[in-house]
C-alpha cells in the first residue's frame, strides 16, 4: 500500500512538473500583476492592465462604457483574480486564448431544474482573488436550504423563487446579501475581510487554525517581525515579543547559546527547555557536546546553538504554544511549551527572484571602565600598606620589572573591536495552482568582535520547498528541506576577564616579531588561547514531507515524514605559539582536541482528519500515530605529542590519542497514538478535546505508556447578540483550557547502566561499573496546566487586548531520593510526591493609534508576571526546609553584615545573629534570595508614512540577579599582583571607622578568602533590572513608479538595530548575562536592501 | 476510483490495528541500547568479565578506600601511631590523626565498602542467572566475587564492629537493614571464602579467562587462603589460622625476598596478591606518592612522614629501619628533617615507563606472623619463634626469647609493627583485636592534639546514613 501511494506521488509530481512549463501554459491564473484602480473607468483600467501584464485584452466597447467606475486596492494578484474583481457584478466575463484575454458580454438566462427551481452557481473569492472554501450560503427566510462553497470556491444553489435574498457568510468576512435575481448564473461574489489579523492562519499541532477560532494560548511571530532582527538566530526575534517567554543570551560571541523558558521551569531535575518542531519534525535546540567551553571558563553548552542553523530569513512563522490545549497534542514532551517553526513556502505566481542583502557592525554592548596605571599602582601600594607588606621579587608591576609609566587601556584594546556581519539571501519562487516552489540560498559571515583573537563564523544555507496538488485537490504533497553549513574559526577564548583584570602597565602583548610576549617568564600572556587554531563545522540537514490524500468527502489522510541530522565536527589545535616558552623548555609539545556530536532524528506521523457539519456546528476530528527515533553519538578525543604545528589537524600525527569526556551514545524512541476532536457551534462555542497515549523508551516496561488528555473551550462572545449590539466591541472571546502534559527529558534510569571505569584496563580488560540504581517504576513527570484567556477587540479592531492567566502544577517530580549507603548508592531517582507550581498572567495590548491612507501608528505593550513555588518535597533534609514555599531557583545565603570597621574585611551574620568572619554552609544560610524575574515585557511602536516605516521595541525586565559587588568580589582580588579592578571598586575601606562598598585592598590570601565568602551571601544578589532598546528598524519602500523603472517589483532599503541602548542601575557589567567571564550581548546595526525581480 | 476503494479500507484498518488493544505490540519500544546495562551486560563472558574488571579497577584506583591519601593504609596509619599529619587545615587528615572522627566528619570507608559489596551482589546475581556465560568463566568470576565481598566485609567488621549484612542488590531491603552481630558477619566471610577457595585456580595466577599469567594481580586459591588465615587469626581460631598460613608458607611459589628492596616489586616472590596500577597519573603505587617525602612533592601532595614512635620501635641494627625508612631534610629555613615510609620507592607522576612496583595486598611475611601468633597461642613457642626468626633474620636481627607466652606475644606485636607498618592498617587492627588499643592510644592521642575514648576503636557511620536508615543506629559512643 505504501508503494502504491509513493508511485502515485511520483507520477503526479512528474505530471505537474511538465504541465507547469511556461511554454505550454502560462495561464492567467498563474500570472501575477501588481494592480490597482482608483475611480477609473473600466476601459482605462483594462487598458492599464493589458499594458502591465503583457496580455492583449479585447473587450466589447459598448458594454464596457456602460459600466460604472471601478475601484480596486493596489495589490499583487493573479491576472485572473484581477479580472474577476474588475468585472464583478457585471454581465461581463473573460476567457484566455493564448496571450490574449477576451472580455465577453454574457447576459445569461437562469438555468432551471426539472423541479422548476432556478440554478444559481458561481464563485466566491476574497479581496485578493483567492477562492474561498466553506462560505455558507443561506436563503433568507428559508432555513434548511443552505449550501457551502467547495474547495475551488464554487457554489451551487437552487432557488424556488428568484426574489429570495442569498446570504453569503464566512467567519472573518462581512456577510454579503445579494438577491437571487441579480445573481445571474456564473456571477462572482467578492467577500470583504473584516478582521484582518484575527483570521491569519496559525500553525498549530498537526494542523492550523485562526486566531479567531483558536482555543489555546499561543503567540505567532511572522516573517515580517523576524526580518527586523539582524541576528543569525531566530530566538532573538522572540526576545521581548512573546508574552510568557523569557529568553536570555549567555554570551555575545557569534553563534552562542540562548536559553528559552516558557512560563517558568516545570521540573527540578529534568530539562525545562521548550520542545522545538520545525515543519512538523522535532528538532533539538541548545548546545553541542564540544570542547570549546573547556577553555573559556564557561560550560560547553554556551558555545553553539543548534537553532542558529535555521536561517531566520527562511522562516515564515514561529508559533509559541503555551497552554495544555495547544501542547497536549504533543503530549509527553510538551510540558515546557512548544516552539513551532514553519519555513517559507512557494506561492502561485510567475517566477520571481527575491534578493536581500544586509551588512553591518556589532560592538560589545558594555565595556567596563578600569583603573589607569597611576591609579592601579596606587591601589597596589595601598594594598601593601594595608598589609604592612614588603614589595616582593614577584611584584613585577611594582618592583620596576615592568615599566611604571606604560599604560594600555586593555578593555578598549581587547573588547573595543568591531565585528562585521554580511548576510546575503537570494530566493526564487513561484508556481501554478498545482505546483509551487521556492528555493533560497543564504550566506552569512560574522567576524569575531574580539579582533585581537580573530576568526569568524560563517553560515551557508539552502532551503527549498515544493508544494503540489492535483487539480481536484484529492492529493497534495508539500516537501521542505534544507541544508546548512556553519564554519566557526573563532579561537576558544573570551577576553572579558583579562580585559578587566590585566594590569595597565603589563608588558606588551606581542614581541616585535608578532609572537606572544611572555616577558622572560614574568608575564602570563592572556592571549595564549587566542593562538589556538579553531575549526568547527556544524551541519544541519532537515527534511519534511507532508502527503495529503482525500479519501472521502470530509475525510483526509495525511502523513508527515521527516529526517533531521545535525553534526558538530570540532577541532582545536594548540600550536607552539600557544604554549608558554617555559613549558616548551620542559618538553610540552603541540596538541589537538577533536570533538564530534551527531544527532539524528526521524519521525513518521500518519493522520486521519475528518471534517463534517453536524447540526449547526462544524466537527473536526483527527486521529494519528507518531513514531519517532532520536540518536545522539558524541565523542571527544585528545591527541598530544605533535612534533610540529603543521599536522595538528591530522589526528594520526599525534603520538598519544586519548578519549576525553564526555562520550555520549544515546538512543531514544518514542511512539504515540493521539486524537483530537474540535466542535465549533455556529462560531460561537468551540470545544476541543484531545488525548494522547505516549510511549517513551526512557522508562521501564510497565511505565512506558501514559495517557495525556486535554480539553479547551472558547466562547466567542462577540457572536452573541448582546455583544454584537455594542458598537464599540468588535470582537470578544473567552477561552479556557486544562490538560496534562508530561516530561521525559532526562537520562535513562529505569535500569542499571554501566559506565566505563576510569583508568587502565585491568589485565587488558576494560572495566565497567554500575552508575545508578535502577528504578523500574520511574515514570513521566506530569504537568497539569490550566489557562484562562480573554481576547477583546474594540473600535473596529483598532484596540486589542489579550490576557492570560495560567496555573500549572508538576507532580510526580523526579527527584534524587536519598538512600543509606548500604544500598551501594547515596540516592536513587524516583517520582516522588513533590509538587512544583508555576503561575502568573500576561497581558498584551495592541492599539492602532492612527490609521490613515498615508500615516499609520500602532503600539503594542506586553507584560508578563509569573512566579513558581516548590510546594512539597518529601524527604527534603532539615537544613534545606527553608526552600519549601520558595521559587525553584531560590538560593539559601548568609546575611552580609557589612565591612568590619577595624579590619576592613567583609563580615557576615551567623545563624544566631552574631557576627562572624567565617560563616558555615549550611548552618549560617539564614536568608533566601529569589532570582526569578518579578515581571518582564516590552513596548513596541510602529510608524509608517507612505513608503517609510519605523519601529522600535523597548524590552524591560524587573529582576534580582547577581550583584556587581558579588561578581567583582568573587572574581577580582583588588590588591593582588596583576589584578586591575573596575573603577567601581574604588569605593573601598581605607581606614578604621570607615564604611564602604568593597573591602580593603590587600595582598593577603586571608583577604581573598574573606572576599570569596560574599558569593554565598545576600550581598551577591541585587537589582539587575533593565530597560533595553532591543530593536529598532527603519525601512523605506520605493514607490512602484521608481522600482518599475529599475525593472524591479519591489525595492526596499532598511536599517535594523539590536540592543541599541540600555537603561539600568546595574553598573560595570551587562545586566542580561551578569558575567565577568563572558562578553555580554552585542550592539548591532545593519543596513540592507531588498528587491524582487 | 479503484485505487481509492483499495486505499481507504487499507488505511483505516491499518490505523485501527494500531489503536486496538490487541496490538500494543505496534507501540512496543525496544530496550535502550545505551551502552551496557542490566539487559545486556551479563549476556556474554566479556560483559561479565568487564564488570569484575571494573571492581578491581575501583579497588586499585586512587582516591578510593584502599589506596592513597584516603586509603586504609594511610588514614589508619594516622589514626594509630605510625604517621604524622603536617596539615592541620586538612579536615580528613586531622580527623584521622587526632582520633577526632564524629558523625559529621566520618571516614568514607562506609560508603566505599558498601558500594563495593553492592557491585559484588549485583554481579553475583547477574552472573548466576545468566544462561549465556560459559561455565568455567561463571565458576571463576563467581568465586572471585565471593572473595571480594568477604574482603570488603572483613574491613567493614573491623572498622565498624557490628555491620549490616547486605547480600542482595535490592535497594529497598538494603535501605532499611539493621546491623548484624560481628559473629554472623564473620560466618558469612568464612562461607564466602570457603566457596572461593574451592573454586579458584590453584597454584597459578590467571587472567579473566582463566589463562595462566605471571602477574599476581587476580585472586587465586592462595590469595583466598591468605585472607582466610588472617580471618581465623582475628577470630582467634588458632588452629585454622595456623593451618591456612602453613599452606602458604609451604607453597614453593612463595618465598620471603631476601633483599628488603625487592619485597614490593612487581616481580616479588613474596607477594600473594597485588593490585595492577590503573592510574595514568600515579604510574606505580599511589601510596608512594603520599608516603615518600622528596623535594618535589613535599607539602604539595600532602605527603605524610612517619612518627618518631615508629622510628623508636625499631631495634638497633634492624635493616628495615634503614631500607624501609627514608630521611629527608628541607632546604629552606627553618631546616626540618622528616622520616618517611620508603617501602615503595617509585613516587613518579605520569611516568611513561612500565610500572616496577605494584601495590601489595597480601604478602608471605604476614603469613609467618599469623602462624607465629597462632602457634604462640597454642603454646608452640619454638614454632612461633622460628616463624619470627624468618623475618628477623632478613632484617639482620637475631632470635627472640621464647620463655613465656606474654613476652612472645609482645615480641610478635612489635615484629608485626616493624614488618607491616603503613600497610593496610595492620597496626591499628592489631592493637584493637589484642585489646591493647585503649592503653596505647590513651597515651598517644593527647600527643597528637586529640583525646581518646574507648568507643573510638570503632568508627562512626556518616550522620546522613543513620538519619536515612535509623535501623543502622550510630556506632556506640558517637
Amino acid at each position: 500500500m505504501k508503494i502504491s501511494i509513493l508511485n502515485f506521488a511520483v507520477t503526479l509530481l512528474t505530471l505537474s512538473l511538465c504541465a507547469s512549463s511556461p511554454a505550454t501554459c502560462q495561464h492567467i491564473t498563474s500570472t501575477y500583476v501588481s494592480f490597482g484602480a482608483t475611480n477609473e473607468t473600466l476601459r482605462e483600467a483594462l487598458k492599464k492592465l493589458g499594458d502591465q501584464s503583457g496580455y492583449i485584452i479585447f473587450y466589447p466597447s459598448e458594454q464596457i462604457d456602460k459600466q460604472s467606475a471601478v475601484n480596486l486596492p493596489f495589490k499583487e494578484r493573479t491576472m485572473a483574480a484581477t479580472l474577476t474583481l474588475l468585472l464583478v457584478n457585471t454581465e461581463l466575463d473573460y476567457k484566455q486564448q493564448g496571450d490574449k484575454v477576451i472580455v465577453l458580454f454574457t447576459p445569461q438566462k437562469p438555468k432551471v431544474t426539472e423541479s422548476g427551481k432556478t440554478v444559481i452557481s458561481g464563485n466566491v473569492a476574497d479581496e485578493d482573488g483567492t477562492a474561498m472554501t466553506g462560505v455558507i450560503i443561506k436563503q433568507k427566510g428559508k432555513p434548511g436550504n443552505n449550501s457551502v462553497t467547495n474547495q475551488q470556491g464554487a457554489y451551487h444553489v437552487e432557488v424556488a423563487d428568484l426574489n429570495v435574498v442569498l446570504q453569503f457568510s464566512h467567519i472573518g468576512f462581512r456577510t454579503k446579501e445579494v438577491s437571487a435575481k441579480t445573481l445571474r448564473s456564473d456571477s462572482k461574489i467578492v467577500m470583504e475581510s473584516i478582521a484582518g489579523a484575527l483570521d491569519e492562519v496559525q500553525v498549530t499541532a498537526y494542523g492550523s487554525t485562526t486566531r479567531r477560532l483558536n482555543t489555546g494560548d499561543q503567540t505567532t511571530i511572522s516573517a515580517k517581525e523576524i526580518e527586523k532582527y539582524p541576528s543569525g538566530n531566530a530566538l532573538m526575534a522572540l526576545q521581548g515579543t512573546v508574552p510568557g517567554l523569557m529568553i536570555t543570551q549567555a554570551s555575545g560571541t557569534p553563534g552562542g547559546t540562548f536559553s528559552a523558558k516558557i512560563r517558568g521551569p516545570n521540573s527540578l531535575n529534568a530539562h525545562s527547555d521548550p520542545f522545538y518542531v520545525v515543519d512538523g519534525i522535532p528538532y533539538t535546540g541548545g548546545g553541542f557536546a564540544s570542547q570549546r567551553g573547556n577553555s573559556v571558563s564557561s560550560d560547553a553548552t554556551t558555545a553553539y546553538d543548534a537553532l542558529s542553523l535555521i536561517n531566520p530569513l527562511d522562516i515564515e512563522s514561529i508559533n509559541i504554544l503555551k497552554d495544555a490545549d495547544a501542547t497536549a497534542i504533543y503530549g509527553s514532551r510538551a510540558a515546557n511549551g512548544v516552539i513551532l517553526i514553519t519555513t517559507k513556502r512557494g506561492k502561485p505566481g510567475k517566477p520571481k527572484m527575491d534578493l536581500n542583502i544586509f551588512s553591518g557592525i556589532s560592538r560589545v554592548g558594555r565595556i567596563p571602565d578600569v583603573l589607569n596605571t597611576r591609579e592601579y599602582l596606587e591601589m597596589r601600594r595601598e594594598a601593601k600598606r594595608n598589609d604592612n607588606a614588603q614589595i616582593l621579587p614577584s611584584d613585577y608591576d611594582l618592583n620596576g620589572t615592568w615599566d611604571e609609566n606604560s599604560y594600555v587601556n586593555f578593555p578598549e584594546l581587547l573588547l573595543g573591536g568591531t565585528s562585521y556581519t554580511t548576510n546575503s539571501q537570494i530566493g526564487v519562487s513561484g508556481g501554478s495552482n498545482d505546483l509551487q516552489y521556492l528555493i533560497s540560498a543564504n550566506y552569512r559571515n560574522t567576524s569575531n568582535v574580539q579582533k585581537i583573537a580573530g576568526g569568524n563564523d560563517k553560515t551557508t544555507s539552502l532551503h527549498f520547498n515544493i508544494n503540489t496538488a492535483n487539480p481536484d485537490s484529492r492529493f497534495s504533497m508539500n516537501f521542505s528541506g534544507g541544508y546548512s553549513y556553519n564554519k566557526n574559526t573563532i579561537p576558544p577564548i573570551d577576553l572579558m576577564f583579562a580585559a578587566v583584570t590585566l594590569a595597565p602597565n603589563a608588558p606588551e602583548l606581542f614581541t616585535p616579531t608578532g609572537a606572544l610576549n611572555f616577558e622572560n617568564g614574568t608575564f602570563m600572556n592572556p592571549l595564549l588561547f587566542a593562538k589556538k587554531l579553531a575549526n568547527a563545522s556544524i551541519y544541519n540537514l532537515s527534511s519534511s514531507m507532508v502527503i495529503g490524500y482525500k479519501l472521502l468527502s470530509g475525510l483526509n489522510f495525511q502523513a508527515t515524514l521527516g529526517y533531521n541530522k545535525q553534526s558538530l565536527d570540532e577541532f582545536f589545535g594548540t600550536p607552539y605559539a600557544a604554549i608558554p616558552p617555559d613549558n616548551i623548555a620542559i618538553g610540552t609539545k603541540p596538541s589537538s582536541q577533536f570533538s564530534k556530536d551527531d544527532r539524528m532524528y526521524w519521525s513518521i506521523e500518519p493522520l486521519l482528519i475528518y471534517n463534517r457539519n453536524i447540526a449547526k456546528g462544524y466537527l473536526s476530528a483527527t486521529v494519528g500515530w507518531s513514531l519517532q527515533r532520536q540518536d545522539q553519538d558524541a565523542r571527544q578525543l585528545q591527541a598530544t605529542g605533535y612534533t610540529s604545528d603543521l599536522l595538528l589537524e591530522n589526528i594520526a600525527a599525534g603520538t598519544t590519542i586519548q578519549p576525553a569526556t564526555p562520550v555520549i551514545i544515546n538512543e531514544y524512541k518514542y511512539n504515540a497514538i493521539f486524537g483530537r476532536l474540535n466542535y465549533n457551534w455556529s462560531n460561537k462555542y468551540i470545544l476541543s478535546l484531545s488525548g494522547r497515549y505516549d510511549g517513551s523508551s526512557k522508562f521501564g516496561e510497565n511505565k512506558r505508556f501514559h495517557f495525556f488528555p486535554a480539553t479547551a473551550a472558547a466562547w466567542l462572545l462577540s457572536s452573541e447578540d448582546f455583544i454584537k449590539n455594542l458598537p464599540f466591541v468588535s470582537f470578544a472571546k473567552l477561552r479556557a483550557s486544562y490538560g496534562i502534559t508530561g516530561n521525559d527529558q532526562f537520562s535513562y534510569s529505569y535500569m542499571t547502566n554501566y559506565g566505563l571505569s576510569f583508568g587502565k584496563p585491568y589485565q587488558g580488560i576494560p572495566g565497567v561499573t554500575p552508575d545508578n540504581l535502577p528504578n523500574q517504576n520511574l515514570s513521566w513527570e506530569t504537568v497539569a496546566k490550566a489557562n484562562l484567556g480573554l481576547e477583546l477587540k474594540f473600535l473596529k479592531n483598532r484596540i486589542g487586548i489579550e490576557s492570560n492567566y495560567f496555573l500549572s502544577n508538576t507532580s510526580d517530580l523526579m527527584i534524587q531520593n536519598f538512600l543509606s549507603s548500604t544500598t551501594g548508592f547515596a540516592s536513587i531517582i524516583q517520582n516522588k510526591d513533590a509538587k512544583l507550581q508555576n503561575r502568573g498572567f500576561d497581558v498584551s495590548l495592541n492599539s492602532q493609534n492612527i490609521t490613515s491612507a498615508s500615516f499609520n501608528w500602532s503600539t503594542t505593550v506586553l507584560f508578563t508576571k509569573q512566579t513558581n513555588e516548590l510546594k512539597k518535597y518529601p524527604g527534603l533534609p532539615a537544613t534545606w526546609q527553608m526552600l519549601l514555599g520558595q521559587v525553584v531557583d531560590a538560593l539559601p545565603v548568609y546575611r552580609y553584615a557589612g565591612i568590619n570597621q577595624q579590619t576592613g574585611l567583609y563580615q557576615f551574620y551567623n545563624a544566631d545573629g552574631g557576627i562572624t568572619n567565617s560563616p558555615l554552609i549550611p548552618n549560617d544560610l539564614a536568608e533566601v534570595v529569589n532570582t526569578n524575574p518579578d515581571y518582564f515585557g516590552s513596548l513596541s511602536n510602529t510608524f509608517s508614512y507612505k513608503g517609510f516605516s519605523l519601529s522600535f521595541m523597548f524590552r524591560f525586565v524587573k529582576q534580582k540577579g547577581e550583584s556587581v559587588k558579588g561578581i567583582l568580589s568573587g572574581n577580582v582580588y583588588a590588591g593582588m599582583p596583576n589584578y586591575n579592578i573596575p573603577r567601581d571598586m574604588l569605593d573601598r575601606w581605607q581606614k578604621p571607622g570607615e564604611m564602604a562598598t568593597y573591602q580593603k585592598f590587600s595582598t593577603s590570601v586571608a583577604a581573598v578568602f574573606q572576599q570569596s565568602y560574599i558569593i554565598n551571601s545576600d550581598a551577591n544578589y541585587g537589582d539587575a533590572s533593565y530597560i533595553r532598546l532591543q530593536n529598532a528598524s527603519l525601512a523605506y519602500q520605493f514607490p512602484a513608479r521608481i522600482s518599475d523603472k529599475l525593472y524591479l517589483k519591489n525595492l526596499k532599503i532598511y536599517a535594523n538595530g539590536e540592543n541599541i541602548a540600555t537603561i539600568t542601575g546595574y553598573r560595570v557589567l551587562d545586566p542580561e548575562n551578569q558575567s565577568l567571564q563572558r562578553i555580554g550581548p552585542l550592539r548591532t546595526v545593519v543596513f540592507g536592501i531588498q528587491a524582487s525581480l | 476510483m479503484k485505487l481509492r476503494t483499495a486505499i481507504i479500507p487499507a488505511i483505516i484498518s491499518f490505523l485501527l490495528l494500531c489503536i486496538s488493544p490487541a496490538c500494543e505490540k505496534a507501540l512496543e519500544i525496544s530496550p535502550s541500547k545505551v551502552a551496557l546495562n542490566d539487559d545486556n551486560v551479563y549476556t556474554t563472558d566479556g560483559g561479565a568479565q568487564s564488570v569484575v574488571s571494573g571492581i578491581y579497577m575501583d579497588m586499585a584506583s586512587s582516591g578510593k578506600i584502599y589506596n592513597g591519601n584516603l586509603g586504609i593504609s594511610l588514614l589508619l596509619g594516622l589514626s594509630a601511631d605510625e604517621l604524622i599529619n603536617p596539615y592541620p587545615d586538612n579536615v580528613w587528615n586531622t580527623a584521622a590523626y587526632t582520633n577526632g572522627y564524629t558523625a559529621g566528619i566520618a571516614p568514607a570507608f562506609w560508603s566505599g565498602l558498601y558500594h563495593q559489596i553492592f557491585v559484588c551482589n549485583l554481579a553475583i546475581k547477574g552472573i548466576s542467572n545468566s544462561e549465556q556465560i560459559t561455565a568455567p568463566v561463571k565458576k571463576q568470576l563467581l568465586a572471585e566475587l565471593k572473595f571480594i565481598r568477604a574482603f570488603g566485609y572483613f574491613y567493614a567488621v573491623n572498622l565498624y564492629g557490628d555491620v549490616p549484612l547486605t547480600l542482595t542488590e535490592d535497594y529497598e531491603f538494603n535501605n532499611t537493614i539493621a546491623r548484624s552481630p560481628e559473629q554472623q558477619v564473620y560466618q558469612q566471610i568464612i562461607a564466602d571464602l570457603s566457596e572461593a577457595q574451592a573454586n579458584l585456580a590453584d597454584d597459578r595466577y590467571v587472567d579473566a579467562s582463566g589463562a595462566t599469567v605471571p602477574d599476581r594481580v587476580r585472586p587465586n586459591k592462595q590469595v583466598v587462603t591468605a585472607l582466610l588465615a588472617r580471618v581465623y587469626l582475628y577470630m582467634q581460631d588458632w588452629k585454622n589460622a595456623e593451618e591456612q598460613a602453613s599452606a602458604l608458607i609451604a607453597n614453593p611459589n612463595y618465598m620471603l625476598e631476601p633483599d628488603l628492596d625487592r619485597v614490593f616489586l612487581r616481580t616479588s616472590k613474596e607477594a600473594i596478591w597485588q593490585f595492577q596500577p590503573v592510574s595514568d597519573l600515579y604510574s606505580n603505587t599511589v601510596d608512594a606518592i603520599f608516603l615518600v617525602v622528596n623535594n618535589i612533592n613535599f607539602a604539595a601532595n600532602g605527603v605524610l612522614p612517619v612518627s618518631t614512635h615508629l622510628i623508636q620501635s625499631f631495634e638497633a641494627g634492624d635493616l628495615r629501619a634503614t631500607n624501609w625508612i627514608g630521611r629527608y631534610q628541607t632546604t629552606i629555613t627553618p631546616l626540618q628533617s622528616y622520616n618517611y615510609a620508603f617501602k615503595y620507592k617509585v613516587a613518579a607522576l605520569f611516568s611513561p615507563a612500565p610500572a616496577t612496583e605494584y601495590p601489595v595486598v597480601f604478602r608471605l611475611a604476614e603469613q609467618y606472623l599469623i602462624r607465629a601468633e597462632a602457634r604462640a597461642n597454642q603454646n608452640d613457642f619454638n614454632g612461633a619463634a622460628q616463624d619470627l626468626y624468618a623475618l628477623r633474620k632478613r632484617a639482620g636481627l637475631g632470635q627472640v626469647s621464647t620463655t613465656d607466652k606474654n613476652t612472645l606475644l609482645a615480641a610478635i606485636e612489635r615484629e608485626r609493627r616493624n614488618e607491616l607498618f603503613c600497610e593496610w592498617g595492620h597496626r591499628w587492627f592489631d592493637l584493637k583485636r589484642t585489646g591493647r588499643l585503649n592503653a596505647v592510644m590513651t597515651t598517644i592521642t593527647p600527643g597528637k592534639g586529640g583525646s581518646w575514648g574507648s568507643y573510638k576503636q570503632f568508627f562512626p557511620v556518616p550522620a546522613d546514613d543513620v538519619a536515612i536508615n535509623p535501623n543502622i543506629g550510630q556506632t556506640i559512643g558517637y
